[in-house]
């Protein structure tokens, strides 16, 4: 799963949200190191979409402009949770690896 | 409308129509709240956003129905280094009528052997025939290496023969489309080992057998290959087998075989309709604006669906 898959479905994680709250809110997930730009969104929203991942959850109009909020689906939560435990693994056998060789274990 | 908001407008519409119709009230909004104080797009925002149009047209563009289409680039993974082989046959007709001997002879050119003269794209068959054996062992990363240095390849055949000409790219204007189409399957894909499973190993021979056929036909057909009416029907015929038996299991198959069948026969067709033998120009032109046209018309742009 690539960087900004990853970050949108965990922005959807906890509650639905727009298409500014979630730039926003992937910037805030990683620290600012990542910035999500409108055309990269909204493509990775487009095949998430068509992926069933994530699905439309209500619309609204604010000052004029339509925001529509999006929500993470079932698969969707299935497919971020088989994510985290993947990264989970990869960052145990890393931690495990540098704390031997911090200790000599490994030459 | 401030010049900051005519310039998001003309960036999105760019997209795709579909996309245009259900998304681009909302990507505007979304660029004004991230907007800052500009006067224009930003470079940034601005390649961001072309990227993202250009994926997206090329997305829809292997998409009639609005499904994934990863299937359908797997299957051209397996399917697509063979159909570009097609285009070996006229290289092969040209090595059955000349002997080694004198392929590796000196050219009237200096410096330059007789095949680079009369085979300038042997090497690059050769090429596209490892990748066709690597794709078919689903060793899905070197294939897309061969590929890509088999596309870069054709792009260099002018160069390869003594007297450049640009006239090669334009009478194989299928194999080289057809060619950067297979690298991206290649690259991106889940590759041909995804591909098989949804072929099958009958499906997967019954279209070897047809393309190695045609190829067969080609080659062995009296004077050059495309100077005969009999082959070029029969390879149309031969290949729009190939299509009913690789593509009939279902859609995803059908538009499998069709993305990669067009191209390559289309430029045989256009070669006979234009029987004048055209500048080179004009005949680049219309294989490669043809088969765009009618790639992007029977593939297809969705319309808008409803949210």
């Amino acid at each position: 799963m690539r960087e900004p898959t990853f970050l949108i479905l965990t922005a959807l994680a906890a509650r639905p949200q727009h298409g500014y709250g979630i730039q926003r809110d992937v910037q805030e997930i990683s620290g600012g190191r990542v910035t999500l730009r409108a055309g990269t969104l909204y493509a990775a929203l487009d095949r998430l979409r068509e992926d069933g991942w994530v699905d439309v959850d209500r619309e609204e109009v604010v000052d004029g402009r339509l925001r529509r909020y999006y929500r993470l689906t079932e698969p969707g939560a299935t497919r971020l949770a088989a994510e985290v435990e993947r990264l989970r693994a990869h960052t145990r056998a890393a931690h495990n690896r540098l704390r031997a060789r911090l200790t000599g274990g490994t030459a | 409308m401030t010049g900051l908001e005519t310039g998001y407008h003309r960036l999105v519409a760019l997209y795709p129509r579909d996309h245009r119709e259900r998304h681009g009230e909302e990507m505007l909004g979304v660029l004004m709240d991230g907007a800052t104080e500009h006067a224009r797009p930003g470079l940034r925002e601005t390649v961001d956003l072309l990227w993202g149009a250009a994926r997206l047209h090329l997305r829809r563009m292997v998409t009639a129905d609005g499904k994934p289409t990863r299937d359908v680039w797997a299957a051209v993974a397996l399917l697509g280094p063979l159909a570009v082989l097609l285009g070996a046959a006229g290289a092969l007709n040209e090595l059955r009528t000349s002997s080694p001997a004198s392929l590796l002879g000196p050219s009237l050119s200096p410096g330059a052997m007789r095949w680079q003269g009369s085979l300038p794209d042997l090497p690059v068959w050769v090429v596209w025939f490892v990748v066709a054996v690597l794709a078919l062992f689903r060793l899905r990363r070197t294939a897309a290496v061969g590929a890509w240095l088999g596309t870069v390849g054709f792009l260099s055949v002018p160069f390869i023969a003594p007297d450049p000409s640009m006239r090669w790219l334009a009478l194989h204007a299928g194999s080289v489309v057809a060619g950067v189409v297979v690298a991206a399957a290649l690259t991106w894909s889940p590759g041909p080992a995804r591909g098989w499973e949804l072929v099958g190993a009958k499906r997967f021979t019954v279209f070897a057998g047809v393309v190695a056929a045609t190829v067969v036909l080609f080659a062995i057909a009296p004077g050059r290959y495309h100077d005969s009416v009999l082959t070029s029907i029969g390879s149309v015929l031969l290949v729009g087998v190939a299509v009913a038996a690789g593509g009939a299991w279902s859609r995803t198959g059908y538009r499998a075989v069709l993305m990669l069948g067009l191209p390559v026969v289309l430029p045989v067709v256009l070669l006979w309709t234009l029987r004048i033998d055209p500048k080179t120009a004009v005949l680049a032109a219309g294989c490669y604006g043809l088969l765009a046209v009618v790639v992007l018309a029977v593939i297809g742009t969705p319309r808008a669906r409803s949210v």
